[in-house]
Formats: structure tokens, C-alpha cells, sequence
């Protein structure tokens, strides 16, 4: 929200700076977002009306106009003017010679054509405000002649950008905020006083109010002027509206607009000749009736929207829009005029439902002053009296009860203090909640202590306790640390396993990345991604529709993205995974490994296995089509996917690397995982080393052959694939054996008996033994 | 040692007494050690011997080349001047081992862990799919709650109890149910807001929450301990303030702003002016939530806070563009291992 300083100043003059006084603010809860001094553009420029306008005699497009700047000026000024909306009466700004343009330009007398232009009438970008250029700015009524122009805008004004919270409805004001001001300023606060007068027949026989439907509205003032003139605001209002961000349509808009921003209460005008038997009724409105609102749209009501209506049809959504064809328009002379109190939550559904929101709509959300309902209908219809020539009919017609009045809180000074952790002196309490309006009845342990109409958000004693720490100041109270017992932090084993692998891959050469954690069609189609997925209902574009199952698709995108800056790519991914599973909405997390890389999936394979061995787990693989999973126990726990070249070319991957992607679920992982911490003993005996190097037919797998040798014999220690490549139609495979005993040295015979069994596994498995 | 060994034995050491070059040396080791020398041909020779003396004669032969093997790399020593060998050129630059890395995020968040570690919080992890009562109801944010409106809520097709979390305040009902008071628990994951994103805006970004609950927890505990976290993180003396603000969650509710420490508190373009930058929201844990944590207000007070890790960790690491930690871009995620 944003107010005009000055605008505060009818209710309260604080004495400080802006600047501190926007400090004050902003550490007291209501928060500045910044302080716009308004400075004119322009200087000579002055308030003058239009006597005459004649055509320029020697330009078609051009008009000689007489000008007074001053009362009963004999002699007008003649000003050569080009604008079309130039008219006789006029109120405009006239720069005199010697005045400065918004452009930096001074301006001389000029002839022009042959006629001499004592000045110049000017537009609205001439003067720095805002690009228009269509006319001469057109000054609302009201502003004396003469009056430097600067002045007759109160364009030399502070304007406050306020954001505040939505618990403090009272601040959406000026009377709300200056009452703050005047809390935190500990400066008198000058309640807004109505000085109503009424004139001709009483608005009761002529206005009918009913409340039909309680559950709508508790409340309901209404008020009748007649003979308004609708017409342009006068220019004080018409800058105050824009200073406050809202622009001015005409004079009975602008008032409801008007008191809405200084009292907080919405105000709503009907046009009383659309009113039928003007009688207003508030109620649910009727399956099928339908409404064209002021913003041109045509809504289907339904019987969750609440309506004000006549005796036939709905005149507009209560507390959220009015209609069309009851709103004022130059024709209206009769005015309804409405301040009620709705339900914030049936607004609020209505808002939701229709999909309007508006100045007023999120006002009576947050539930405005109840109090302020007849003042708030009486302010405008003084203004309408005062501004349109209208006329107040006598009396209110009201329908409803008054809400009752706030209850009084328990309080506790002693818990208040022990909460804020700093001493509250009783007499220091006491007036800090006075002069927010509180009344305090003070007790000997306890007191009650009644929030002012306007305070709804004061509710539990931690409220008012809050009011005390913020009016005190946070920043003056001490820096202690919690005093209760610690007990150590361990990183539970989900996160400590989190860690491990995480530190692990970082310390292989592979690089985490983070992408988002949704897809679309377009990426579940490419990667055979076909399995029910949760689906957002607004996704921010269609592909994040899906909440993702694979990081590999987006992973795979890093590493197209990355690709002409790195010949080899290794990244990594862990997080969740979204897969629904009837009813349970199952979160798994992953870890995804993508390689680029000439041994890309033996890297990414020896990842795994190094991995679960850290575990204690033993893998089992299963070979698909197109991937190979690994089940630890019975659980699928992860999956390795070779892409081959032609897929890869698809995903965009151009390289001469191959490409392939690890997923493991660390879930799963997790629950077979064994903490290794004892000693596992190692034999002090020599180690034997022997290689031996076969061919295979190409197409025959090496795995059973590795998978016999690893549990061929325990003197077989380990087994490491060492060299492989392809010549013509085989392939050689180079294996380092370790013979080693736990218990002995082991004899050469001990060695060569073993090594003959492995030649016999080689020769079963087709294996041509290269010499 | 049979008489011919014996004699080749005294010949080769003889002979390589007399080497004084390295070809020498090479023509030595050929004629004597070499597949065609003389001790591999008295190895042969040995089979033509008689039973008796075979093993005898090879075992000396073996010796003698054993002997001759370690002279000759004796020798190869002496010969070698000293120095005067091309030393490796030492101005190349080293061969870096290949290494990855760790994500700034996760570097940034293991960073925080251990600072909130060291304060005796322990960790919860929760899910990102939450339900409506640990997102909102529960936290005092009933349906229809005003407040709804602010945090933008990803909602799921056919899922309407579910939400993605849009904050990681759900920690402070689900670590309730872990344990009892008094208690002091971080979470550190991911949230979800429906926001177009921007340089300083995220649609998944990461928060870390804590709170602490325990007898006579007061506002001036949250603020000495929020205080101390920061100073530890940003390792100085940091000048912060607190503002009131509101949380449905909490009572009283405050922000920490820090001065900022790109212009130092003048007002630039990255604080808007301001001179200070939100760091967390915080507060007193409301009376309701309490209650909701199946604890009593009168017994239990506790404190809560929040911060977006992301936006921290621009501070922390000083670049401008929220979105570069989605962006998988190596440039990026390699700087600060």
C-alpha cells in the first residue's frame, strides 16, 4: 500500500524526520519499503482557466485562446494552443515565460503564425507526468486561479510504500496507519470527525435493507443521497487518489474510493434508479443467475456467491464487485450508498471461486473495523454532499446487530516477561497497551485487558506480550543462549548415508548437480518414462507437468548443456523421486550418475559396487532389454542404463564417448546398508599374482565366467579385469589373479592346482586362452 | 662351487672391474648375462652333467647370476655422473588428479550443518509431499486463512489432501512427534512455491528450519541464538536487527535482517536501498502449535526460524542470479570445492 505523507498528517504530526519516522516503523512491525519524495519537474507553471477559444486565422490545426491566471483578470492572456480537447472553462496548467518544461526547456513568448503566445497550455508529459500527450491536462474543480501548479497537485509530496502484514487489518488506512504512528511516536492521534448534514424526506420508507442470509454479512448500513451530479472529483481528492495508487474515474467512485483508503472500510454506491423498489437485500445468490460486473466480465453465480440484490436480481457480489447495470454512471442522481460487515471467508471463498480480487475483497478478508461502518457511510455521503451537490437524506437504514464488543484478554505480566526473556516494568506495560487503544483493568496477578475495536488480531495474552516486545524494542533486549541440557547431535543414518555418497562420488570426479524436479511429456516419452506419475494442477509450464521418477532426463540435459566446454562428463543427482502407488504417495530418494566417458558403463557400474560393498551388500544382477537392474536381497535397487550411439544422437549427446546413466535408490540401499566398524583381519602371508588373457567370440558375456572364478576357490583372493579390447570378430579379456592364505605361504603346486581349475572354467565357457 | 663356475666367476668380476663406460657395461651384461651368455650357457650345461652334480652346479650357476646382476646395477651407479643425467623438467605444471564436486548448495548447507550441530540441534528429515495439516492447519493457517494466499501452493491432480510443502515449518509438528521436549531440531530440504522464476526468485529452492522447545525458552534465546549462528557462518561480527513480523505460526513473530554486505548498510541494488537483507523469519512457537505438537503452552515454550537457504547462500557466495544453482552449468558448480 502507499499513502501520502501528507494525507497522514490530517489525523496525526509526528515530529521526526520521515526517514526515522519510516525506521520507527519498520522496527515496530509495519514495514517501509521505501520513502518517494515527489519533487515537480517543471517551475513558472500556473492554475489558469479558459475564457475563449477561437481558430488560429492562419492554421487550421491551431487555436487562439484567451486565458486568466488571476480573478477577474481584465486582460486576458492570448495563448496559441494545438490540442483538441481545449475548451472554454477549462481549468489548465499554463506555463507563463520564463517557466521550465519537465524537458529542462524555458519557455519565451512566441509568435506564432503571426499571433503572439503569451505562454502555453501544457499537456501532461510536458510537466513530467507520465507520457500523455493526447491533450492539455484537464484540472479538476476547485483549484484557485493563480495557484502555482506544483501546489494545486501536491506534487511536493512524501509518499510511504508500505508492506504490510495480514494480520494487521486496521493498517490497510490512513486513519489506521497514522494511528500507528501515533503509537510508536507517542504523538496524539486526531480521530476523523463526520460533519454530516441532512436535508430533505428520510431515507427510511424510501430505502428497504434486509439481511437475508446471515451467514453472509452481520451488518448492513445504508445511506441515500439524492440530486448528486456526477462530474470530475475536485483536484485535492484526485491527488490524493493517485498519490494512494488509485486513479479517479468520477466524483462518487472517487469518494467511495476515498473513504475506503482514509477509514479502511469498503463503501460500495448503487445507482437507486437500477435499484428496484430500492430495496437492497442481501443474500446467496440463485443457481443461474448471472452477473455483468463493473470489469466487463459476465460471471455465473451459483449459491456459494454472496450478492446484494433488489427484489428481482443480483446488483453485485457482495463485498467484491458491483454490477454494470447498477453502477453510477453521468446519469446517476441518486445515490445508495453501502458500509457493511461480511464474513471474511465467504468473501474470501467467493474471491477464490470467481477469481476477482479487489481493493475491496481483500479488505473485508481480513475483517476491517466493525466499528467503523456508520462513520465510514457517513464520510461519504458528506463528501458526496459536499463534492456532487448532493443531497443526505435523513437518517441510515441499518440491518443486522453490531458485532460484539472484543472480549477482554487475560493477561499476565509475569509470563510475559519470562516469554520476552526481559523485565516488564507494570506502569510501562500499562501504558503501552493504552496507547494502542487498549483498555487495561489491571488485577493483582492478572489483568484483563480489551483490545480496541480495530485490533482483531489481538486475541491470546502472547499477542498483547507481542505488543509490549515490539513497542520496546527488540533490538534494545540482550543476546542469551538457551540454558536447557544438550544432548549430542548425530546425523541420523539416512543423512549420514546421504553424506557418505555424496563425498564418495565428489572424490571418484563426478560433479553434483541440481535440477528441477519436474518434467513433461515431451521428457517421459524420450526416456520411456511410462508409469503413472503425479501430476501437477497448475504446473508452471507444460514440461513441469510431472513430478519427476528419473533425474536422468534433466541430468542428461546438464550434460548437453556442458558438452562444448568438456570432452568427458561425470554428474551426479540425489534426491527425491514422486511415484504414486494407489493411495500412498511414495518419496523415494535417488542418487543418478550420468558418465560421458569411453568406460562409461563400467565406471558407472563400479560406483555401485564399490558403494554397496561399503554397505556389506551383495548385488545381484538381472539383464533387461535395455538396461541392467541390481537387486540387493529381493529390492530392486538400481538400474544402469548404456544408452546406445544412436540414442544418445537423440538426446542431443554428440560425442565419441559413450553415454550412460546410474540410478540407485538410496531407500533401498538404506535398508540393507551394514555399518562396517569391526576389524576384519587380513593374512600376513605372501600374495601370488598371475595374469592370464583369453579370447572370446565376440557376443559371448564375460560375467558367468568372472562371476565362476570369484567363487572358485578361497585361496582365489580377488579378481581384476584388467585389459580388455576387440580385434576382428573377439574379444580379449586380461585377468590379475591373487592367490593368498590366511595361514601359510602358499607353494607353487598350491598355485598351479588352482590356476589348472581356472583353465578348465576358461575352456568350459568357450574361452581361447591367449599365450 | 664346481671349478668352471668357480672360474667364470672370477673372469666376470675381472671383466666388469675393468668396465668404465656404460656401452661396456651393456657389452658386459650381453656376453655374460644375456640369453646368449656365457652363465645361461653354463646353465644349459648343466644337464649334460651327471645326476649327482646337476643341482650343486645350477644352484652355483644361479648364484653367480644373481651375484652378477646386483654388480651390474653396482656398477650402472658408479658409472652414472652424477647430476650430469637430464633432470625432469621441473617448471611443468603438476597433472591435477581427477576430481568432482560437491553442489555450493550442499557445501553451503553442510556448512550450516555444523554450526547448528555444534549448538546441539539434531537433524529430522521430512517429506516434500505434505498434507494439508502439517503444511497449513496445523501451523495455525486453517482453510480459507488469509495467509494461504502468500505462500502460491502447488497442488496435485487427484491428490487434493496433498501439497508440495511450501515451507519446511512442517518440521516443527513432525519433529514434535519424534520426541519430547526438551528438544532442539534442524531440518534442511526442499520447498515449492508456484512463482514465475527470476534472478531472485526459485520455484523449488531449499529452506532449513529449526526450532528449539524446552521450559523457559524466550525471545531473547532466539535472538542471541539466531545471532550466533550468523556470526559463526559469515565468520565476523555481524550487525543485525530484528523487526517484528508476522507468522501465523508464531507469537511474537520477528525477521532477522542483516546489514548488507554488498554496500555495507548504504542502500545498493541488491538490498533495495534498504541497507539491510532479510536473513530469516522467526519467532516465539504459537500457543496453537504448541498444542497441535500434543504440548502444553503453561509447561513447554519454544522458538522457531526459517531461511531460504538459496538466497543465503548468494549472499554467502556472492553471485547474483538465484536460478545458477539449477543450472547444471560445471563453471558453476566446481567453484568453491
Amino acid at each position: 500500500m502507499q499513502l501520502p505523507l501528507s494525507w497522514i498528517r490530517d489525523y496525526v504530526k509526528p515530529k521526526q524526520s520521515v526517514e526515522k519516522l519510516a525506521e520507527l516503523l519498520t522496527l515496530t512491525g509495519t514495514e517501509v519499503e521505501r520513502v518517494e519524495k515527489r519533487v515537480a519537474k517543471f517551475s513558472g507553471v500556473v492554475v489558469g482557466e479558459v475564457q475563449t477559444v477561437i481558430k488560429h486565422p492562419a492554421a487550421d490545426r491551431l487555436k487562439v485562446t484567451k486565458v486568466i491566471v488571476k480573478e477577474k483578470q481584465a486582460e486576458p492572456l492570448t495563448i496559441v494552443c494545438g490540442a483538441p480537447n481545449v475548451r472554454p472553462g477549462m481549468a489548465v496548467p499554463v506555463a507563463l515565460p520564463g517557466a521550465t518544461l519537465a524537458n529542462g526547456q524555458t519557455l519565451e513568448a512566441a509568435t506564432i503564425r503571426g499571433v503572439e503566445s503569451q505562454g502555453m497550455l501544457c499537456a501532461p508529459d510536458e510537466l513530467g507526468l507520465g507520457d500523455d500527450h493526447a491533450g492539455i491536462l484537464a484540472l479538476g474543480p476547485g483549484v484557485k486561479l493563480g495557484t502555482p501548479l506544483e501546489q494545486a497537485l501536491a506534487l511536493n509530496d512524501t509518499i510511504i510504500h508500505l508492506e504490510l502484514t495480514l494480520n494487521r487489518s486496521d493498517c490497510f488506512s490512513v486513519q489506521g496507519i497514522a494511528r500507528e504512528i501515533a503509537a510508536v511516536t507517542k504523538t496524539p492521534f486526531k480521530p476523523h470527525v463526520v460533519k454530516l448534514t441532512e436535508k430533505g424526506r428520510p431515507a427510511k420508507g424510501t430505502l428497504n435493507i434486509r439481511i437475508k442470509h446471515r451467514a453472509i454479512c452481520s451488518r448492513y448500513v445504508g445511506r441515500l443521497v439524492r440530486n448528486v451530479k456526477v462530474g470530475p472529483s475536485p483536484q485535492w481528492l484526485v491527488n490524493r487518489l493517485e498519490a494512494a495508487g488509485v486513479r479517479p474515474l468520477n466524483n462518487v467512485v472517487d469518494v467511495t474510493n476515498y473513504v475506503m483508503l482514509c477509514l479502511g472500510q469498503p463503501i460500495h454506491a448503487f445507482d437507486a434508479r437500477q435499484v428496484k423498489g430500492h430495496s437492497v437485500v442481501v443474500r446467496w445468490a440463485r443457481k443461474g443467475e448471472k452477473l455483468q460486473l463493473l470489469d466487463g466480465s459476465t460471471q455465473a453465480l451459483t449459491t456459494t456467491i454472496p450478492v446484494i440484490a433488489d427484489s428481482e436480481k443480483p446488483l453485485a457480489v457482495a463485498a467484491i464487485m458491483g454490477g454494470e447495470h447498477s453502477g453510477v454512471t453521468e446519469k446517476t442522481t441518486t445515490v445508495i450508498i453501502e458500509s457493511a460487515t461480511f464474513d471474511p471467508v465467504v468473501i474470501r471463498k467467493a474471491s477464490q471461486q470467481l477469481r476477482v480480487r479487489t481493493e475491496a475483497s481483500h479488505r473485508h478478508e481480513k475483517e476491517p473495523d466493525p466499528a467503523m461502518v456508520e462513520a465510514a457511510a457517513d464520510y461519504a455521503a458528506q463528501l458526496l454532499a459536499e463534492l456532487a451537490g448532493g443531497e443526505v437524506a435523513k437518517g441510515r437504514i441499518e440491518a443486522g446487530k453490531a458485532p460484539p464488543a472484543p472480549r477482554a484478554i487475560p493477561f499476565k505480566l509475569a509470563d510475559a516477561a519470562a516469554l520476552l526473556g526481559v523485565p516488564v516494568a507494570e506502569r510501562r506495560a500499562r501504558e503501552l497497551l493504552t496507547r494502542l487503544g487498549c483498555t487495561v483493568k489491571t488485577g493483582k496477578s492478572q489483568w484483563a485487558v480489551t483490545p480496541p475495536s480495530w485490533r482483531n488480531d489481538l486475541r491470546i495474552p502472547e499477542d498483547l506480550t507481542e505488543e509490549i516486545g515490539r513497542l520496546t524494542g527488540y533490538n534494545t533486549f540482550p543476546k542469551t543462549l538457551l540454558a536447557g541440557p544438550r544432548t549430542p547431535s548425530v546425523l541420523p543414518s539416512s543423512l549420514a548415508l546421504e553424506r557418505l555418497v555424496r563425498d564418495r562420488l565428489a572424490s571418484a570426479g563426478f560433479h553434483e548437480a541440481l535440477t528441477y524436479p519436474w518434467y513433461g511429456q515431451h521428457q517421459r516419452a524420450a526416456f520411456g518414462l511410462n508409469g503413472p506419475h503425479l501430476e501437477l494442477l497448475k504446473p508452471l509450464s507444460q514440461d513441469q507437468q510431472y513430478l519427476r521418477q528419473s533425474h536422468v532426463p534433466r541430468l542428461t540435459e546438464a550434460v548437453v548443456k556442458n558438452l562444448p566446454r568438456n570432452d568427458e562428463l561425470r554428474l551426479f543427482e540425489l534426491g527425491s523421486i514422486f511415484v504414486p502407488d494407489g493411495k500412498v504417495l511414495r518419496e523415494d530418494r535417488v542418487l543418478a550418475v550420468v558418465a560421458l566417458a569411453p568406460e562409461a558403463y563400467r565406471e558407472l557400474r563400479g560406483v555401485l559396487e564399490t558403494l554397496a560393498a561399503a554397505g556389506g551388500i551383495e548385488l545381484k544382477q538381472i539383464i533387461g532389454e535395455h538396461d541392467t537392474s541390481f537387486l540387493a536381497g529381493a529390492t530392486r535397487v538400481a538400474t544402469i542404463t548404456p544408452f546406445s550411439a544412436p540414442q544418445a544422437r537423440r538426446h542431443k549427446i554428440r560425442s565419441k564417448h559413450p553415454y550412460a546413466a546410474l540410478e540407485l535408490s538410496l531407500t533401498g540401499l538404506g535398508q540393507h546398508w551394514i555399518e562396517q566398524t569391526d576389524f576384519r583381519p587380513f593374512s600376513n602371508y605372501p600374495a601370488v599374482q598371475r595374469d592370464v588373457a583369453f579370447w572370446l567370440p565376440a557376443g559371448t558375456a564375460y560375467g558367468p565366467i568372472h562371476e565362476a572364478l570369484t567363487s572358485l576357490d578361497p585361496l582365489l583372493t580377488t579378481l581384476e579385469l584388467f585389459d580388455v579390447f576387440t580385434k576382428a570378430d573377439r574379444r580379449s579379456y586380461a585377468v590379475r589373479l591373487t592367490f593368498q592364505a590366511d595361514d601359510r605361504t602358499l607353494t607353487a603346486d598350491e598355485v598351479e592346482a588352482v590356476l589348472g581349475r581356472v583353465h578348465t572354467i576358461l575352456a568350459d565357457h568357450g574361452a581361447e586362452l591367449r599365450l | 662351487m664346481p671349478p668352471s663356475i668357480e672360474q667364470l666367476k672370477r673372469e666376470a668380476l675381472a671383466a666388469l672391474a675393468a668396465v668404465q663406460s656404460p656401452p661396456a657395461l651393456e657389452a658386459f651384461e650381453h656376453r655374460y648375462l644375456g640369453r646368449k651368455g656365457k652363465i645361461s650357457a653354463a646353465l644349459r650345461s648343466v644337464g649334460q652333467l651327471a645326476e649327482a652334480d646337476r643341482q650343486r652346479v645350477g644352484a652355483a650357476a644361479n648364484a653367480l647370476r644373481q651375484e652378477l646382476i646386483a654388480a651390474v646395477e653396482e656398477k650402472r651407479e658408479e658409472l652414472a655422473p652424477d647430476g650430469a643425467a637430464p633432470r625432469d623438467d621441473v617448471t611443468v605444471p603438476g597433472l591435477p588428479p581427477r576430481r568432482g564436486s560437491l553442489h555450493p548448495l550442499t557445501l553451503f548447507m553442510r556448512t550450516m550443518e555444523d554450526i547448528w550441530r555444534s549448538m546441539g540441534f539434531s537433524f529430522h528429515q521430512g517429506p516434500d509431499l505434505e498434507t494439508d495439516w502439517y503444511n497449513f492447519s496445523g501451523l495455525n493457517i486453517p482453510p480459507h486463512h488469509p495467509a494461504r494466499d502468500i505462500q502460491d501452493t502447488f497442488y496435485l491432480k487427484g491428490h487434493p489432501k496433498h501439497v508440495l510443502r511450501t515451507h519446511i515449518s512442517t518440521v516443527q509438528l513432525r519433529a514434535a512427534e519424534r520426541q519430547s521436549p526438551p528438544f532442539r531440531v534442524v531440518e534442511f530440504g526442499r520447498v515449492y512455491r508456484h512463482e514465475a522464476t527470476d534472478a531472485s526468485h526459485e520455484a523449488a529452492y531449499f529452506e532449513c528450519e529449526g526450532l528449539a522447545v524446552d521450559r523457559h525458552v524466550r525471545v531473547t534465546d532466539l535472538i542471541g541464538t539466531l545471532t550466533t549462528f550468523l556470526e559463526t557462518l559469515f565468520d565476523r561480527k555481524l550487525q543485525i536487527r530484528v523487526r517484528p513480523h508476522y507468522y501465523p505460526f508464531v507469537e511474537p513473530g520477528m525477521d532477522l535482517d542483516m546489514a548488507c554486505f554488498f554496500c555495507g548498510g548504504q542502500g545498493c541494488g541488491i538490498c533495495g536501498q534498504a541497507g539491510w537483507l532479510e536473513m530469516m523469519g522467526s519467532g516465539m512457537i504459537h500457543p496453537k502449535v504448541l498444542r497441535h505438537m500434543k504440548l502444553d503452552p503453561a509447561t513447554w515454550s519454544g522458538f522457531a526460524w526459517g531461511m531460504g537457504v538459496d538466497r543465503l547462500a548468494m549472499f554467502y557466495y556472492r553471485y547474483a542470479d538465484i536460478r545458477l544453482a539449477h543450472s547444471g552449468d560445471l563453471r558453476f558448480l566446481e567453484q568453491f570445492n
